[in-house]
């Protein structure tokens, strides 16, 4: 693939990639931070006397909060506050681009400029999705980083690698959205149409996972949802990745890159 | 060795839904020539440039340029073609330099300095951002994005769309210096004055068939324009009598007359006559190219 197919369109997303980085970065910041004034509040005690559905809703394990009186886990902090979100946060960016990479392109009639060099079809399905993968790796690094610094400005260290790991599953569980984001975008041409479907797709795959670890006699549906994989928790505690989501993920993204490619490769490209 | 044509299709149609866009189109360009691709809006044009450039795909029939299949061969035909869109649509945050460079890359490389030449000659400042253009500015950059890679074939939709009368000029000038050096053009416009002046032959397409393939001089002798006169006191019919010209309203001191192929005689005759006044637009294409196949040829 062409060096400068990527170079270009990295430079063309520049401003809504680095809006994105800072924005979500700030906000790790900001939770790691306010981990000072609720470290020591038996805040613990709070949590636990919300239902247990509010509770799971939040991405943690009600058997696993700690006993009265003890100091608020910052595992579960950021937890709730910042990584229980994350993937959907990614993911929300993945719609955004995805659904817009190729089919914004065709609205606006630069596709024809480009299309019109010798360039394969494939090759610039694969140029977004890349742009795509850079951005989020980004995502994830200065996400890392802000959030190490919140802790430092709380007072607190946490084992990082847990905390990347845990990052590195909702970036993946993000590139599956951005991946069949991509895949509409070049299905129906149109930004519209594939950010509704890839949205609602999106918070289809969210209020199912909610909906399943909520009700126990529905748990089973939760395999269905991409998010069901991400349980943030439980890699900051025990450092452990959830290989059947690492798997999935990647495999979803790819998938659907190939299609979006094969799809892009056989469409008519209208005006 | 026979060259194979610049561009070539056979039964081509495409249909979009409802709508049969082109139907059952046969036309042949030879290579070196200059080809006007003529009709209304919506006859089928855009979607014949677009099936050549295989961004859409024929529903019957088949295109090659420069004897290559427009399907199996499509990166090799991009690699040897200069495309011109009717709406050039560029990425504007980028500066001229920097689009060019990157368009430059996907060739291969090699071709940026005759950009920067053009550039020069179109008086086009490469180094603002695409952004900060004007349209006739972003009209040249297209025009320079289609001509630097010194393409075979040269496809133009309404290439000086939006140029001023003296770029229009140097517009022709560097076209007629790529005939020159081999380079076959297929021209897409509305302007009659622009398709005489650079065409060699021209097709006419109506409702996605193609109604006529003339010689410009051809064309020329077929012409029609309407001349209306006013003269100081009323004069007879018949003094208006010429070959060629047909009298279609009389009315005392003021007649319009259908006016077919050279005027000298006509010239020369109203000299002769106490002419108050006279208009005589320049021919548009529907006074002459549509208007005339319209009747002999019905799709």
């Amino acid at each position: 693939m062409s060096g400068h197919l990527l170079r270009v369109n990295l430079y063309l997303h520049r401003w809504t990639a680095l809006a994105w980085i800072v924005g979500l970065a700030a906000m790790a910041f900001m939770v790691a931070a306010l981990y000072r004034s609720v470290g020591a509040f038996d805040y613990g005690q709070f949590i636990k006397n919300l239902p247990n559905a509010l509770i799971a809703a939040m991405g943690l394990d009600p058997k696993a909060l700690p006993p009265a009186g003890s100091r608020y886990p910052v595992e579960s902090w950021l937890t709730q506050e910042f990584l229980s979100w994350a993937p959907l946060a990614v993911g929300i960016y993945g719609v955004v681009y995805g659904s817009g990479a190729i089919a914004r392109e065709a609205e606006n009639r630069t596709l024809d400029l480009v299309l019109s060099h010798p360039v394969p079809r494939a090759w610039f399905v694969v140029a977004k999705a890349l742009v795509f993968l850079v951005s989020v790796t980004l995502l994830v690094v200065a996400s890392g980083v802000a959030l190490q610094a919140g802790l430092a400005a709380a007072g607190t260290t946490f084992h990082m690698a847990n905390l990347y790991l845990a990052l590195l599953e909702a970036a993946l569980a993000g590139l599956a959205i951005g991946g069949y984001s991509l895949l509409f975008s070049c299905l129906f041409l149109s930004t519209g149409k594939a950010a509704a479907v890839g949205g609602l797709l999106t918070v289809a795959f969210y209020a199912i996972d909610l909906v399943s670890r909520t009700v126990a006699s529905i748990g089973w549906l939760g395999n269905v949802s991409l998010f069901h994989f991400y349980r943030a928790e439980r890699v900051l505690s025990t450092g452990h990745l959830d290989w059947t989501g690492v798997a999935v993920w990647p495999l979803v993204a790819v998938c659907a890159v190939a299609c979006a490619a094969a799809t892009f490769q056989r469409r008519d490209i209208l005006v | 060795m026979i060259a194979s044509p610049a561009i070539q299709t056979v039964d081509l149609s495409k249909r979009y839904g409802s709508v049969q866009a082109l139907e059952g189109l046969n036309l042949t360009v030879q290579q070196g020539e200059v080809f006007g691709f003529l009709g209304p809006n919506g006859a089928g044009k855009t979607t014949t440039i677009r099936v050549l450039l295989d961004l859409i795909r024929p529903s019957r029939g088949r295109a090659a340029v420069l004897g290559l299949d427009c399907r199996r061969d499509s990166l090799a035909i991009r690699r040897r073609v200069g495309y011109l869109p009717g709406d050039v649509a560029v990425y504007r945050p980028l500066t001229g330099e920097g689009l060019l460079a990157f368009l430059d890359h996907l060739r291969g490389g090699g071709c940026l300095g005759r950009g920067r030449e053009l550039a020069e000659r179109l008086d086009l400042d490469l180094s603002r951002q695409i952004g900060e253009y004007s349209t006739g500015m972003v009209q040249k950059l297209g025009l320079i994005i289609a001509l630097m890679p010194r393409p075979d074939l040269l496809i133009l939709d309404e290439p000086t769309k939006g140029l001023d009368p003296l770029v229009q000029v140097e517009i022709y000038n560097i076209l007629s210096e790529e005939r020159d050096r081999g380079c076959t053009v297929f021209f897409s416009s509305h302007i009659l004055p622009e398709v005489e002046r650079v065409c060699d032959r021209v097709g006419i397409l109506r409702q996605g068939r193609l109604v006529a393939v003339e010689d410009v001089q051809a064309i020329r002798h077929k012409r029609v324009r309407i001349l209306t006169v006013s003269f100081r006191q009323p004069v007879p019919r018949e003094a208006l009598r010429l070959e060629g010209i047909e009298v279609r309203q009389m009315d005392g001191r003021q007649a319009t007359l259908a006016v077919y192929g050279h005027v000298p005689d006509l010239l020369r005759r109203l000299a002769e006559l106490p002419v108050e006044d006279f208009v005589f637009p320049e021919a548009t294409l529907e006074d002459t190219f549509m208007k005339f196949y319209s009747g002999e040829t019905e799709p």
